[in-house]
């Protein structure tokens, strides 16, 4: 593999990471605030390209569908109708556009809530099969989330009036002794990682054992 | 003029400390042999796998939601090396992988990380390109889309890695009530409660960043690991540091002028 391929975008990773922590820790001159600024512009527009991308592949995936008439085709047919109506009235119209603000507003938005929604039966199904005392660990948590219920709701503190005290409690010292110690390693490792590029000790978009130690 | 933004001090010696101990202890790997504390879950893949070899079920990966312009990159990069070993792993037995996704920037990347594997595993006209699928951004059609993967594929087993929102509870939900086997793994404190109900495995927090380097095993990913573990326990002598000055009237922050 060229230099160009294996080296050249691991430094450019460098620098551009170098470029972009300076700002967050040192004060920097107004020139390095600007690249920063047109650096995540790019990345807008790269994104961006990387959207009709996708839209390319929903074409091919359920366009072949549709062709190949293989199972559940008429879904595929819905899909690129829909797909090919709004991206119409966005080209034609704008996202400000009547027809384009109707499609979104009483179509994608109420199917969306409705998904939504849903979940909160999903939550109560993974609540009964978390709330099965089979272990120790799942008793206690059955008996910390029963009282976190009963908190929250005003029978609980008729039925025992200490739940007042000890709720807060489970919140304010276990629950934020293992929440902040989750956070920390989870911290440690979001900068090993972003020293690792920078160090180009991590591969980004080729694995090691194909483009070699330095690969980006 | 102040040399550092305000506040900034001690996070950039943290940086610093950790980078330097990134580029030594990996150093340090390609020399000596280095013991890797073991992960459960790296099993648990296997599993899903094996599982899905016996039973001639495809395999389903998510990367999570996070895309690559993100500022939360990190845990999508880990995501993506799971998908290429997981993705070796179904090449190399013929599992079929389906990798849905809704991350438009790190599509090309998945497409060409599944295509290596195939081609590492020497079996490159196995590679079925329609098999990853941008399916949209939003979340809400993603969940749908991916559950409809589930019930019309018969899909035998599920991995979520990457960060999520709420629908990864009826993602991870739908595949516990079909019997799919499931891992599941994040690095976000909310998102967890969801996973471990639901999946026979669970990734938890820093385990998806150790995994993402674990599966890779070279010296650079070695000392990745050991140097997070460096680095941790380097934390917590501080801590108890901390706690000790602080019984002894002495809080660290006024030492630190914070």
């Amino acid at each position: 593999m060229s230099v160009w391929q294996n080296k050249v975008p691991g430094y450019l990773i460098s620098a551009i990471i170098l470029i972009l922590v300076a700002e967050f820790f040192f004060p920097v001159p107004e020139v390095v605030q600007s690249i920063n600024s047109e650096l995540q512009t790019f990345t807008a527009i790269c994104a961006a390209f990387a959207m009709l991308l996708g839209s390319a592949n929903i074409m091919k995936v359920y366009g072949s569908r549709v062709i190949k008439r293989s199972s559940n085709w008429e879904y595929a047919v819905l899909l690129l109708t829909f797909l090919f109506t709004t991206i119409g009235f966005g080209l034609l119209e704008g996202t400000g556009g009547i027809y384009f603000k109707w499609l979104y507003n009483n179509v994608q938005v109420p199917a969306a809530a409705t998904v939504y929604a849903i979940i909160g039966f999903y939550v109560v199904f993974a609540a009964y099969r978390a709330f099965r005392a089979r272990t120790l660990e799942a008793s206690i948590l059955l008996v910390a989330g029963f009282l976190t219920l009963m908190w929250g709701s005003s029978i609980g503190h008729v039925i025992w009036p200490g739940i007042g005290q000890v709720v807060p409690w489970i919140v304010d010292v276990p629950n934020t002794a293992g929440f902040r110690g989750y956070k920390i390693a989870v911290a440690i490792a979001t900068v090993a990682v972003g020293s690792a590029l920078f160090l180009h000790k991590q591969a980004l978009f080729q694995k090691a054992g194909s483009s070699g130690e330095g690969a980006a | 003029m102040e040399i550092f933004n305000e506040g900034r001090a001690l996070a950039f010696l943290f940086v610093i400390t950790l980078t330097a101990l990134l580029y030594y202890l990996t150093e340090y790997a390609k020399k000596n042999d280095v013991p890797l504390r073991q992960l459960a879950s790296f099993e648990a893949i296997s599993e899903g796998v094996g599982r899905c070899a016996e039973l001639g079920r495809p395999l389903v990966i998510h990367c999570g939601q996070r895309n690559l312009d993100h500022p939360e990159v990190a845990v999508t990069l880990s995501a993506l090396e799971i998908l290429s070993y997981t993705a070796k792993l179904c090449a190399e037995t013929g599992v079929r992988i389906i990798v849905p996704t809704m991350l438009h920037t790190a599509y090309p990347v998945q497409v060409e990380r599944v295509r290596e594997a195939y081609m590492e595993a020497g079996v490159p006209d196995a590679f079925n390109e329609n098999d990853v699928r941008f399916l949209s951004p939003h979340h809400q059609v993603y969940a749908t889309a991916v559950m409809s993967i589930f019930e019309r594929e018969n899909v035998g087993a599920n991995i979520m890695v990457g960060r999520w929102s709420g629908i990864s509870m009826a993602v991870a939900e739908t595949s516990a009530r079909l019997g799919i086997f499931g891992v599941g793994g994040t690095d976000q404190p909310d998102n967890m409660p969801f996973f471990i109900p639901t999946m026979d495995y669970a990734i938890i927090g820093e385990e998806m960043y150790a995994l993402g380097a674990y599966v890779g095993k070279e010296p650079r990913d070695i000392g990745n690991i050991f140097a997070k573990d460096v680095m941790k326990l380097l934390v917590i002598g501080g801590i108890l540091l901390g706690v000790v000055l602080a019984l002894a009237g002495i809080p660290l922050s006024n030492l630190m002028g914070i």
